[in-house]
């Protein structure tokens, strides 16, 4: 009896642990606790109207429409290994495997309020700006920034100027958005157990609005400097119809970086 | 929530699995646990039931594991008076005067969610004010220093705030 209930223990923790690891990111589905009749969760956020339903919508000219305030992302924050296509798996070279096992929570990068990095969702909703040649992901956190994507057929810098979110160029594949991007400073983990990556990272990143409240998301991860083979995460994002983006700095009084200790661990305590 | 809690625990030999599995077919929906020879069923409700009130008592994370910060078998129940209240990012704080029954007070920094993400779920920056009376439901910070994370806020005429919202649980 006592091996059968900590069993179900652990089983319950884990399946929690997935919902609050926002595989993907803000992937509120239910009826959330507190909700009004005919509101529900979306991520963090309560009694949040519906998503909205109906066609994904164009712009004049015909090209996908993708404005919007959106939640969620392209992997979980907690664990990117959580959030992988069917059948991929992520496999760390050894120095990546044995750093990892190292890593503290306190030298997390997003703890420090720095980006997240590219897929790495956050509780926090994003716009997705669309003007001539250049596109915009402007998040309201973590961190209070934003990612500019050109759009005008131009290729990649020969020998880019490393950057936290690197060069991205993007184009249409049909109804999807993808985004290439290279030349990334090796700084941010994908998740908070702490995957690492190098320089030599690649990302190619496949947004379709599969209707107008809802977008499926997808990144291929291609980085051999830390990774045996690429893998590809899946995620989705939702519409926010309730809200707009708020301000959310936060180098304002990061007061918790000084209480945090122990190995580096997604909610409830989770490592690699 | 008002349906009865079922929990079934058996001792099975294994080839017991199957059959019990597709007897259940057009049962009551249930969740399947099995450990060596022992057996257990739950309701599917009472399982998603007992998730959604365990996510309430675990840190929500804004930036950063909540784990990391505090330590959820250091529970801690304060009763006192506000003395500051802090409306900043990454968290909001609150502070409180909180007296011992020798009289010495002992001044808590309790901690919120993001502004952003209360003023979403119902939250007014003044939700919290100077001089309120509150008891404080939640846990301490790993390192035990008066700091502790705000599960529960309970005002002296009954309403409740929590970490995340305004919104009382079921309301």
């Amino acid at each position: 009896m006592r091996q059968a209930i900590a069993f179900l223990g652990v089983a319950l923790a884990v399946v929690t642990l997935f919902a609050q690891g926002q595989a993907p990111a803000g992937d509120g589905k239910g009826k959330g606790a507190g909700g009004k009749a005919g509101t529900g969760n979306v991520g963090l956020y309560q009694r949040q109207p519906p998503t909205p339903t109906g066609p994904a919508p164009k712009l004049a000219d015909g090209t996908p429409d993708l404005s919007g305030v959106w939640l969620g992302g392209g992997s979980s924050d907690a664990d990117i290994s959580r959030s992988l296509k069917p059948g991929d798996s992520v496999v760390m070279l050894p120095w990546a495997e044995a750093l990892v096992k190292t890593r503290q929570s306190k030298d997390d990068p997003e703890s420090n309020c720095l980006p997240a990095g590219i897929p790495r969702g956050s509780p926090y909703p994003w716009r997705i700006a669309q003007t001539p040649g250049i596109y915009f992901i402007v998040f309201e956190g973590n961190i209070h920034s934003w990612r500019q994507i050109f759009m005008d057929g131009r290729k990649h810098p020969e020998d880019p100027e490393l950057a936290w979110y690197g060069n991205s160029i993007g184009r249409w594949d049909g109804q999807t958005w993808v985004i290439d991007t290279i030349g990334f400073k090796d700084k941010f983990w994908f998740d908070y157990v702490g995957h690492p990556h190098t320089e030599k990272l690649h990302t190619t990143e496949r947004y379709t609005r599969t209707d107008l409240g809802n977008m499926s998301i997808e990144v291929r991860i291609d980085d051999p400097g830390a990774y045996a083979k690429p893998f590809t995460t899946v995620g989705r994002a939702r519409i926010m119809a309730g809200t707009e983006l708020l301000e959310y700095i936060c180098q304002e009084d990061n007061f918790d970086l000084q209480h945090i200790s122990g190995p580096a661990q997604g909610p409830g305590g989770a490592t690699r | 929530m008002t349906r009865s809690i079922f929990i079934n625990v058996m001792r099975l030999p294994g080839n017991r699995l199957t059959a019990l599995a597709a007897r259940c077919a057009k049962c009551t929906p249930m969740a399947e646990f099995r450990a060596g020879d022992v057996y257990v069923r739950v309701m599917l409700s009472v399982l998603a039931a007992g998730l959604g009130l365990l996510a309430l008592w675990l840190p929500a994370r804004a930036h950063h594991s909540g784990a990391a910060v505090f330590d959820n078998t250091k529970k801690i129940d304060l009763t006192g008076v506000v003395t500051r209240v802090e409306w900043v990012n990454p968290h909001a704080h609150f502070y409180i005067d909180v007296k011992d029954v020798a009289g010495k007070v002992t001044n808590w920094n309790l901690e919120l969610a993001s502004p952003s993400i209360l003023v979403r779920n119902g939250w007014k920056r003044n939700s919290v004010k100077e001089g309120d009376m509150v008891t404080v439901t939640g846990s301490r910070a790993r390192d035990n220093s008066n700091f502790g994370i705000a599960q529960t806020i309970v005002f002296p005429d009954g309403h409740k705030l929590n970490f995340l919202s305004a919104f009382e649980d079921g309301k």
